[in-house]
């Protein structure tokens, strides 16, 4: 087996163990911000993703700067509806 | 040529130029119908107590004027104008993907007739004012409201797809010697436009969206007195903010490269400047909340966004000081272009300082809603942009159509607006105490009103001269020779108006500067395939009527959402043929073209078009998920009433379709790298995974589903239901379309048909992103 599948294998391996391990921690209880952790996550999971399944890997910093640009105007967005109204937030106050 | 070969040739082309005029006169139809309406409503404020209009239809006139003006006449004007000029001014013989460019017009012609078709329907069109604030937009207003969704939503798609189209243009199709220092500056200024366009349409697709499941549904995203006419506010301005900058860049730019030539100098601080649009670029996405301040937002967020709506207007101002720079001791030629753009920088200026005092919260407090911002916003966007897009009608004009037209007419015509704008949007400064869209007034605002209203009928006039001029010079204009104005740059140096293929040869611009003509052959070396017995260009003109086509099946479908389920279907059904046909002719790689291997693609260089196509899709896509999901993460930090998911979902499930789902990527992966090493079976077995792991996810859904309706967890049961309904709704319509993907890629691949690696790259982009999302709606639904 060449290089590339292991990759493959292994990036399944990992998205996979980390899915195991969100339901296993936050079904006992043992995560306490939920919200915070899940988000980390996802962005590991999504980073996994992006980096081996849709090849970003082999891109040029260029292309790398386009889904990146759009994560962090993402931030932005979220982030500032959010807290906009933090003040009067009863679940994540 | 008979009519019916006329209508076809128009139908159906796909060709740059033709599709630029198909924007430009589709948009200057709706500026047509928006300037009546506002003749119309100007009229009715000219007297107090006035009562033409009803409250009602002055509310549905004022709506459409404003969402015409900005959706459908200016950005639409604009992408005309850059579909025909920018390819010329890098030299690309067209846009990189000329079919998806035929969708975006035909989508675009769609969206527009759907929004005017409110004024026929039941309870008329959109009446709420042009921002569409929530939640008026669901309980006060009738089909036209629905129908106004269904056109923004199109109206995304079609922008989504021509900035695709615009961005892999620019950035790989420049003639060789086209670096990026020697870019015109209208091209710059598409660019930026198209690069806020990219982030900044789908939160306002989403809006619509939700607007639409409220209407149809009865689903409370932007009723909910948790914060729904909040999250409508968000969405619209964080669209809404950098469309102001969406509009004002192509013009600004096309007024640089004006200025530039009948200065004869070089521009003022080109690098400069170009470092001030893009930090004025980055800078439109994070000024939205000023549009906010007078709602309950936190004071700490209002006071950041207090500071960087001031910092914006510093590179307008570099911009400004770089165009007057460039005139400052230049031999000027007074011709009507440039006359039109320093009326335009007259009152960008004008209009840019009057709107400086809405950074500050406590002055904004005061204007809001008065027609004080009305004149501000005017004077950029008919004072500013629309001149500096005539400006730039009146400078292409020649080459567009090869004919002159009459200078002394079109500088009398600059005369009527300036002095018709003045009159019009001045007293509006005055009026400082009149809210806007009072459809009635008591006398003590009448003179202020009427002064400004005459000014309205000057501006209508100045108009209706400037059709006379176009038209006369249509018909009887003298010849145009190819470069009117001896300016520099690569479309002036093809006749006017280009031939199809635009240019003899390739251009290539010199490191002098110089642009000189070439042969492919020689640039591309030996083994080149010189087509059509020996021209020097590679050129194929294609022609397709599945654009229109599928233009045609979502007004249809459009209409019907509001009117009938009858229509509505039947707009599916054409639908469904329409791609069908599209993706027929994929399969025979009708359209497939080569890319030149000597164009300027740096910095993509190590990617073909397709691909990086692909990405910039694929990252709005990303976008339009994200603001779905922010939507979510808005409704769950201000409910009350969120409980965790768990209570509903079994967790234990969704963990098991998360595995399905990652399962299926591990298989294309998988498949793509057997068919790189050569072998055909084995990938073909593999994207079977896929395939099958695909409709296994959407089979699980569909029992989840199924339960939890019968459970009577429905979109009745609340905000939280709701959210997941339509978003692992979309998702899975993702999933769809993913599995269609993949078994029409099986499908080639079986018949040996030629699948590269590049679109089997292209199925693994798309796949990644339905996993992405699904990384994040898997948590927040079933585990938070």
């Amino acid at each position: 087996m060449g290089r590339e599948p292991v990759l493959y294998v292994s990036g399944w391996t990992a998205l996979v163990v980390t899915a195991f391990l969100e339901v296993f921690l936050i079904m006992n209880g043992i995560v306490r911000n939920t919200l915070a952790f899940t988000i980390s996550i996802a962005m590991i999971q999504s980073t996994i993703i992006a980096y081996i399944y849709q090849h970003l890997k082999y891109e040029e910093s260029s292309v790398k700067m386009l889904p990146l640009t759009s994560f962090l105007m993402l931030l932005v967005l979220v982030s500032a509806a959010i807290t906009s109204v933090l003040a009067c937030t009863p679940y994540l106050g | 040529m008979g009519v019916l070969e006329w209508v076809k040739r128009w139908v159906t082309t796909t060709n740059h130029k033709d599709i630029g005029i198909l924007y430009m006169v589709t948009s200057i139809y709706f500026f047509l119908v928006a300037g009546v309406l506002a003749l119309v409503f100007r009229t009715q404020l000219a007297f107090p107590e006035e009562e033409i209009l009803t409250g009602s239809e002055f509310n549905q006139a004022v709506t459409i004027h404003g969402l015409l003006m900005l959706l459908w006449f200016m950005s639409p004007f604009e992408i005309g104008l850059a579909n025909y000029i920018m390819p010329l001014q890098i030299g690309a013989r067209d846009l990189a993907f000329p079919r998806l460019n035929a969708l975006s017009y035909w989508l675009y012609l769609a969206s527009g007739l759907l929004l005017v078709a409110g004024f026929f329907v039941p309870g008329g069109a959109a009446d709420m004012g042009w921002t569409l604030y929530a939640p008026q937009n669901v309980l006060l207003t009738g089909k036209g409201t629905v129908l106004a969704a269904v056109a923004i939503i199109l109206l995304t798609a079609s922008v989504t797809v021509g900035t695709v189209n615009m961005v892999v243009t620019i950035a790989r199709m420049r003639a060789p010697g086209m670096t990026w220092s020697r870019v015109p500056m209208f091209t710059w200024g598409v660019l930026f436009s198209v690069l806020m366009m990219w982030l900044a349409f789908p939160p306002l697709a989403v809006g619509a969206a939700a607007l639409l499941l409220d209407k149809l549904l009865g689903t409370a995203f932007l009723t909910s007195v948790e914060g729904g006419a909040l999250l409508w506010d968000h969405l619209f301005w964080f669209f809404g903010h950098p469309e102001v900058y969406v509009l004002l860049l192509p013009a600004l730019g096309a007024m640089a490269d004006i200025v530039s030539v009948f200065a004869r100098r070089q521009l003022y601080a080109r690098r400069f400047l170009l470092i001030a649009l893009f930090a004025a670029t980055a800078l439109s996405y994070l000024v939205w909340m000023h549009h906010m301040f007078i709602t309950g937002t936190s004071l700490n967020v209002r006071k950041i966004f207090s500071v960087t709506t001031a910092l914006i207007s510093i590179p307008f101002e570099m911009a400004t000081l770089a165009l007057i720079m460039t005139l400052y001791k230049g031999r000027i030629v007074y011709r009507a272009p440039l006359l039109y753009t320093i009326a335009a920088i007259f009152f960008f200026i004008l209009g840019g300082s009057t709107g400086v005092f809405q950074a500050a919260i406590i002055l904004d407090r005061a204007f809001r809603g008065t027609y004080w911002v009305v004149a501000h916003f005017r004077y950029i966007m008919v004072g500013a942009v629309t001149l500096g897009l005539l400006a730039a009608l009146y400078y292409w004009w020649p080459k567009i159509t090869g004919r002159l037209y009459n200078e002394r007419l079109a500088k009398i015509q600059l005369i009527l607006l300036f002095i018709g704008i003045n009159l019009l949007y001045l007293p509006q400064f005055l009026l400082i105490d009149m809210p806007r869209r009072y459809y009635t007034y008591p006398a003590e605002w009448k003179l202020l009103n009427q002064v400004s209203t005459l000014g309205s009928y000057i501006v209508g006039l100045g108009f209706l001269l400037g059709a006379y001029i176009l038209y006369k010079s249509l018909r009887h204009g003298e010849k145009a020779p190819p470069n009117p104005w001896n300016a520099w740059g690569i479309e002036w140096t093809t006749p006017s108006p280009p031939p199809r293929h635009n240019y003899e040869g390739q251009p290539v611009v010199r490191s002098d500067g110089r642009i000189e003509y070439v042969s492919e052959a020689s640039l591309a070396g030996s083994g080149v395939h010189i087509p059509d017995g020996g021209h020097s260009y590679t050129f194929h003109e294609h022609w397709s009527g599945n654009p229109a086509l599928i233009g045609l099946a979502l007004f249809i479908t459009g209409l019907g959402i509001a009117l009938s389920k009858a229509l509505m279907l039947a707009g599916l059904a054409l639908l469904i043929v329409a791609v069908a046909r599209w993706v027929r002719d994929d399969y025979y790689s009708k359209f497939h073209e080569e890319e030149p291997g000597y164009m300027e693609t740096w910095p993509f260089t190590g990617i073909d078009k397709n691909r990086l196509g692909m990405w910039v899709f694929v990252t709005s896509e990303m976008f339009l998920f994200g603001s779905l999901i922010s939507v979510a993460l808005f409704i769950m930090s201000r409910s009350l009433a969120w409980t965790p998911g768990y209570i509903h979902h079994d967790p234990y499930l969704g963990l098991l379709n998360t595995i399905i789902l990652f399962s299926g990527t591990l298989f294309y992966s998988l498949g793509y790298y057997t068919y790189k090493n050569g072998a055909r079976i084995k990938p073909l077995m593999l994207l079977m995974g896929t395939f099958f792991t695909g409709l296994l996810f959407l089979f699980i859904k569909s029992i989840e589903w199924t339960r939890l309706i019968a459970e009577g967890y429905t979109l009745s049961s609340g905000l939280q239901a709701q959210l997941y309904y339509v978003l692992t709704g979309v998702h899975a319509a993702h999933v769809l379309i993913g599995i269609i993907a993949t078994l029409y890629l099986i499908f080639k691949m079986a018949l040996d048909k030629n699948v590269s690696l590049t679109t089997l790259i292209m199925l693994g982009i798309y796949w990644g992103i339905v996993e992405i999302v699904w990384t994040i709606l898997f948590p927040l639904f079933y585990l938070i």
